[in-house]
């Protein structure tokens, strides 16, 4: 049995908004409360992290809880419009579920990477169970995500299914946090592995193709992309845009123009293309990205489109859906790229619309957008050597587990 | 393996199976060259063409949205200044309207004919100014996302009905006939707002009636489809609509170059409010053209369950 209730709630007092959101969530869950198994909590930055952990706690006895503070909420309701916290409680009695936080990312990223998985894994096996998915909220602004992704297969091997999203905190780009248990914590992953008997499928879809000739990466340092062939990089948008066009990339966070045109960056040996949201753009030119841009690595321009990106959510969905292999989902994890919200603008509901469409109408939905996404490859579960977890940007991550 | 043994190609094994060139084999692998080297020009040059399109086509996209947003908010300060504007006239409006009501009444003072003519007159102008103002606050508050709406159980028949014996006497006064085609069936309830489902059939009757130029008849039709929607139709035997004014019907503040030029009156709302309403109940809004005169609407609105 397998079953999930989500709650979401809003208003100002964030103990209060924590406490609402996690008895909504065991309200819906209805009969199948004594099965509680995890809490799943994700909140906007308003709140007093504190303060939310300490509401749901009230309500949500000793059932272990993880979550991210995130760039906005979403639930089957949508695309939540207002700052909220949204609950989910996951009941079962064939899944067990291991937890586990470490800290440290900002200089040790991979190494925290490793640690987290390494201590879920301990857990699972003291108590004889295999391990056969791993859930993860990375900090969306400490640290170098894909080294945490590869510190993760680092413990649990390669081609390990591995999906989640990097924390965010409403678009300020300061401080996002993660929840582990009781505690509230920063620059930090969080962890959950999952064991027993349930299906899951992910998919990851994008929506954008590229567009012009490659350029090499001939500079950069984790997420800086210095120079391109040579020249400062931001003389791709220059040449692509006019100078006029790309001086906005220069002038706000994560412009306009470089989310309709993200960077795709195809790694050295590898066909497939990973979206990078340019961030910022310094006086020199160097643009600095929301994942790792590598030496070496070839660099396009990409486009795409409102409708596609909306497009392709549902693709993905139906795709999470197939991977099921006939199984009904249960539940749907959403993270979708926070640049998508702002692309999105008003139409952000679509995307959920559609997802929700796609997985059917009474599949509980709660996720968040990133400021980063993980999950394998194309949402190769199936064909284990051709599973590849990375550290995506731009993308909807879609992981639903069934029964 | 023995010296001078050739591989069945011909191809001596003693050069480890490469084949020397003959001064001839060189002259040729010189063309060859040359050739290469020309089709690497060539798609250097269809490289460079592609860099080429893909920053006209970046460019002229970026064009195309910053022009959008121009437009958004032009139109964005547009709505602001006729909501607005209409907020304002409907005040002095509702005065003069009172002003026009005591006057015609003898209330201050007997009127000759002429002058009872004249009032008369002004009091029907006011009247659709006022009838215009409120569209435009009906636009106003759709575009706010202020207008609520209260959904119940509705009986079709009693709101058609009621809409057609309030149209009737101006419509008959100006010689057109208004019906209700299968008046006395069993029609399912529906589940509406019942006064915003009066405003579509009202509007679509109206505008039915405003473009039939002479005589004519305007016919209402409620059908059960058997799904979940019942169907309702407003047919005329009017002017019909002009082909280019087909797409922009729905739209706001459209009004066709026929209805301009025969000088009917009309906000050019109407039918924007019309269809924001069906889609609200869920329903679907569309017309068709009569074969050779007339325009028929149509409509449908969910049963009520």
């Amino acid at each position: 049995m397998l079953r999930a209730g989500i709650g979401i709630n809003y208003g100002d007092d964030a103990f209060l908004v924590g406490v609402n959101a996690c008895q909504e969530a065991f309200l819906k869950l209805g009969a199948d409360t004594h099965a509680a198994k995890l809490i799943i909590v994700f909140a906007s930055v308003k709140y007093d992290q504190e303060e939310v952990l300490r509401g749901v706690r009230s309500v949500s006895g000793g059932v272990p809880l993880a979550g991210a503070s995130t760039a906005g909420e979403i639930t089957g309701a949508g695309s939540s419009k207002k700052n909220s916290v949204a609950v989910m409680v996951l009941a079962s009695n064939t899944v067990n579920f291991f937890l586990s936080v470490a800290e440290g990312l900002k200089d040790h990223s991979r190494e925290a990477g490793k640690q987290v998985a390494d201590q879920v894994k301990a857990d699972a096996e003291k108590l004889g169970e295999d391990l056969r998915f791993f859930m993860m909220f990375p900090d969306g602004r400490a640290g170098n995500g894909s080294e945490i992704v590869r510190g993760v297969l680092d413990s649990l091997g390669e081609h390990f299914p591995v999906a989640g999203g990097a924390s965010g905190d409403d678009l300020h780009f300061e401080k996002t946090y993660q929840y582990c248990g009781e505690k509230v914590y920063s620059g930090a992953v969080v962890g959950i592995g999952f064991s027993g008997e349930f299906s899951f499928g992910v998919a990851v879809e994008h929506g954008w193709t590229p567009i012009g000739l490659p350029k090499k990466v001939t500079k950069s340092e984790g997420s800086v992309l210095y120079e391109l062939d040579g020249k400062p990089a931001i003389r791709l948008y220059e040449d692509y845009f006019g100078e006029e066009n790309a001086r906005e990339l220069k002038e706000n966070v994560l412009a306009k123009n470089a989310i309709m045109y993200p960077l795709g960056v195809s790694m050295e040996g590898k066909a497939h293309l990973l979206i990078r949201d340019p961030l910022t753009v310094d006086a020199d030119g160097a643009i600095t990205c929301a994942a790792e841009v590598p030496e070496g690595a070839e660099v396009r321009l990409m486009v795409g489109s409102v409708e596609k990106a909306i497009e392709m959510a549902g693709v993905a969905a139906a795709a999470a859906k197939k991977n099921l292999d006939g199984k009904e989902p249960r539940v749907a994890f959403v993270w979708s790229g926070v640049a998508r919200r702002k692309l999105f603008g008003e139409r952000a509901d679509e995307e959920i619309r559609t997802i929700q469409k796609e997985l059917g109408a009474d599949v509980p939905i709660i996720g968040f957008y990133t400021y980063g996404e993980q999950a394998p490859m194309n949402g190769e579960i199936k064909n284990q050597e051709q599973c590849n977890p990375e550290f995506h940007n731009g993308t909807v991550v879609i992981c639903a587990l069934g029964e | 393996m023995q010296s001078g043994i050739s591989q069945r190609d011909g191809r001596d094994l003693r050069t480890g199976g490469i084949d020397l060139p003959e001064t001839d084999d060189l002259v040729s692998l010189q063309l060859q060259n040359e050739k290469l080297q020309k089709e690497m020009k060539r798609l250097l040059g269809l490289l460079a063409e592609q860099e080429t399109a893909a920053r006209l086509l970046i460019q002229r996209d970026l064009a195309l949205s910053k022009a959008n947003e121009k437009l958004e908010k032009l139109d964005q300060a547009k709505s602001e200044f006729v909501s607005v504007a209409a907020h304002q006239l409907r005040t002095p409006l509702s005065g003069i309207k009172w002003g026009l009501d005591i006057l015609v009444q003898g209330e201050a003072g007997e009127l000759n004919d002429e002058q009872r003519n004249i009032i008369q007159k002004s009091i029907e102008s006011n009247d659709r100014m006022i009838a215009l103002v409120n569209d435009l606050l009906d636009v106003d508050h759709i575009e706010a996302g202020k207008d609520a709406y209260r959904f119940a159980s509705v009986d079709i028949r009693e709101v058609v009905d009621s809409v057609l014996s309030d149209l009737k006497p101006k419509a008959e006064a100006g010689g057109v006939m208004l019906r209700f085609e299968d008046r006395f069936k069993d029609y399912p309830h529906v589940w509406a707002d019942k006064s915003k489902l009066r405003a579509v059939i009202q509007n679509l009757v109206e505008n039915a009636v405003r473009y039939i130029m002479n005589t004519g008849t305007v016919s209402v039709r409620v059908e059960d489809t058997g799904a979940e929607m019942l169907q309702i139709t407003v047919a005329d035997d009017g002017i019909g609509i002009p082909k280019e004014a087909r797409e922009k019907i729905f739209g706001k503040f459209f009004r066709a170059e026929n209805a301009v030029r025969l000088r009917t009156d009309g906000s050019g709302l109407g039918l924007f409010i019309a269809s924001d309403i069906v889609k609200k109940h869920g329903g679907n809004i569309w017309f068709e053209e009569g074969k050779t005169k007339g325009t028929s609407f149509f409509f449908t609105i969910p049963k009520a369950k």
